[in-house]
């Protein structure tokens, strides 16, 4: 049950890093690829 | 990052960068010693927090304008979203939930601007807002249910 309380506790904290880390990878990645298609142009 | 004078930062914001991650460089504008830096980004988060200032008190109840009518729709589009997913106990919050959703739609807005910076797509940014949500929704709940 301690096993239990810790691995629900460490995915409810990871939750945040890994969303933030999702919405700045989302937001980089999009700028990266319409600054690529601007240089063909 | 080095000391520059704020003629030459300001010519380093308007070139045009070449490679595709030059965008998301963070470069100095002006620091004085150690203490006080400020950079890029500050200088638009700075941008956006006036903008906000500015789109909140433009507002008339009189909708005199169109500017009023977006500012209205934008309300009503987050008060929609909020009614439709909370209890009507919780709807409280909405205030918070409305700056969030101007707080990242004026960010976006301002990062379609060229020469301009986006600060969602950098990380500190995210990680602040996300962090800062996290521990007020743990202490509320915390309070209100512990």
């Amino acid at each position: 049950m301690p096993f239990l309380i810790f691995i629900e506790a460490v995915s409810y904290i990871a939750r945040v890093l890994s969303l933030s880390i999702r919405l700045f990878a989302n937001m980089m990645s999009g700028h990266a690829l319409l600054k690529i298609l601007i240089g063909f142009s | 990052m080095t000391n520059t004078t704020p003629v030459v930062a300001l010519k380093n914001l308007l070139t045009i960068a070449n490679a595709p991650l030059d965008q998301f460089e963070v470069m100095s504008v002006y620091s004085a010693g150690e203490t006080i830096l400020f950079n890029n980004l500050s200088l638009v988060l700075m941008l956006n927090l006036g903008m906000m200032i500015v789109f909140l008190n433009m507002y008339n109840f009189n909708l005199t304008n169109n500017f009023d009518f977006i500012l209205r729709n934008i309300y009503q589009l987050v008060q929609s979203v909020v009614r439709a997913n909370l209890y009507i106990r919780k709807q409280q919050y909405f205030a918070v939930l409305f700056y969030l959703f101007l707080t990242l739609f004026v960010a976006n807005l301002v990062g379609l601007l060229p020469y301009s910076f986006t600060v969602t797509s950098s990380f500190i940014v995210t990680l602040f807002i996300s962090l800062l949500h996290f521990i007020g929704v743990n202490i509320v709940g915390a309070s209100q249910h512990g």
